[in-house]
């Protein structure tokens, strides 16, 4: 709406007249007296934090409740209890210890037994435990003979049966008391508590867990690893992991880029999420 | 904040609420702004209760007055606005009481001279005359310099609806004007 030149000057005149206009205000002090009263009410605004101390504060407090929260290391459980199968087969250096021929009898076989656990008892007292803590007071001799006395217990299978020398030795397939002497010498436990961890003779490298280790034949008279039961599942789950197919996990296969389905996926989450 | 230091040193014993900054405030911008709500008043003591509501609205917000513009049109702006929140309210005595003038000829010719050699009484006389919706954009817009847009914003109606009071406003007060000069003359 564009005005007039008329409309402009009864404007303009409006102003002039109104430009100066004022009422002195010494003869309205009651307002004032209003005024005050009203503004003396008031309260008195809060001056609060400074923005300045704002940040500071917040950081101090951050970094306080961070310091006062849990640390990782409290959320932790407890460690586990030592698996009834030690994972860990060591190379150890023992000292010379060599193995026995193999005995032709009984008696042979006994006192062929009883030197050469002498003999790792004897070793094993040479190695020194640095990294390990002794199971017992016990001398080494007792708790070989404790050991020998606790694997002649277990259910055996007969001294005739030769297992295949193919599949992996547990001490389930050790048989009794005298074909386990007379086979395989009884090792001396280690020293640092892993009660099934056998220790080898001096030179003798342990196969680790993967390593499938063939049983030798009972009369075979070198048989210098020393084998433990995981030694030989984990041999067996080895075999059976060559013919195992794993199947596709095909609903977590990641979609196009542009693929209608996530698309949809996305629009279905965000109505999701609104509503 | 502001162009004198003066001012500056008032305000901010203003804002730490000393009386005495407080009352120098407003004996320094009170007879101007009791003539804004004198316009816009019917009468006097109507004028001193809209200076009296301004005033204690500046005390209460003077920490968020920005020194963008001048003190003076800031208080100036709160007057008129505590003005037409009185109108609106109801609160002036002659809000519904000017008499109902009759419809102005279109062929009226606005002669803006003769306005010039009145006195202020005397075009507040005429303004009084009209009637309050007329008079209220006519001075928001040809005194106080508020656009259109501003006018409907504050008043609540439509851009069109001010500019057609505007129009109608002046159309009166030329009117009466003419009216009052014919019945000096006779």
């Amino acid at each position: 709406m564009s005005s007039t030149p008329e409309e402009d000057l009864i404007d303009q005149s409006l102003r002039d007249a109104f430009q100066d206009y004022h009422l002195p205000p010494v003869g309205h002090m009651h307002v004032w007296a209003g005024v005050e009263e009203r503004i003396a009410s008031l309260p008195t605004p809060s001056k609060g934090l400074p923005y300045r101390l704002i940040i500071p504060i917040t950081a101090v407090l951050g970094v306080t409740v961070g310091w006062l929260l849990p640390r990782p290391a409290a959320w932790q459980s407890p460690p586990p209890a030592a698996p009834a199968v030690p994972p860990v087969m060591r190379v150890t250096n023992a000292p010379a210890a060599t193995w026995p021929a193999a005995p032709t009898t009984d008696s042979e076989s006994r006192q062929a037994n009883t030197a050469f656990a002498t003999k790792l008892a004897e070793a094993a007292a040479v190695i020194k435990p640095s990294n390990s803590k002794p199971t017992s007071n016990l001398p080494a001799r007792k708790r070989m003979a404790a050991a020998t006395i606790a694997q002649a217990g277990s259910p055996a299978a007969p001294a005739e049966a030769t297992p295949d020398p193919a599949l992996p030795i547990s001490s389930d397939s050790v048989p009794n008391k005298e074909t386990a002497a007379a086979t395989i010498p009884k090792p001396q436990p280690t020293v640092d508590g892993a009660d099934s961890t056998l220790v080898a003779p001096a030179g003798a490298v342990v196969p680790n867990r993967t390593a499938p280790i063939p049983l030798h034949a009972a009369n075979s008279p070198a048989a210098p690893e020393v084998i433990t039961k995981r030694a030989a599942k984990t041999s067996k789950e080895g075999r059976n992991d060559e013919k195992i197919v794993y199947r596709k996990p095909t609903h977590r296969q990641p979609e196009g880029k542009n693929g209608i389905r996530r698309w949809f996926s996305h629009l279905t989450q965000g109505l999701h999420k609104i509503f | 904040m502001s162009a004198t230091p003066d001012l500056d040193i008032l305000l901010a014993r203003c804002l730490r609420r000393e009386p005495a900054a407080q009352r120098a405030l407003y004996l320094r911008y009170a007879g101007r702004m009791l003539g804004i709500a004198r316009r816009y008043a019917y009468t006097v003591p109507e004028a001193e209760d809209i200076l009296q509501d301004a005033f204690v609205k500046v005390f209460t917000h003077l920490g968020e007055y920005r020194a963008g513009g001048s003190l003076e049109g800031w208080i100036r702006r709160i007057v008129v606005t505590t003005a037409i929140s009185h109108w609106r309210n109801g609160r002036l005595r002659h809000a519904n009481e000017a008499p109902p003038l009759e419809e102005v000829p279109r062929s009226i010719v606005i002669d803006a001279v003769a306005l010039e050699g009145l006195k202020v009484t005397e075009v507040l006389k005429l303004i009084e005359r009209l009637p309050h919706g007329c008079r209220v954009v006519l001075l928001l817009y040809a005194v106080d310099g508020y656009s259109h847009g501003e006018i409907s914003e504050l008043l609540g109606i439509q851009e069109s609806t001010s500019k057609a009071q505007l129009s109608k406003a002046r159309k009166q007060l030329a009117l009466l004007y003419k009216r009052q000069n014919d019945f000096i003359r006779l």
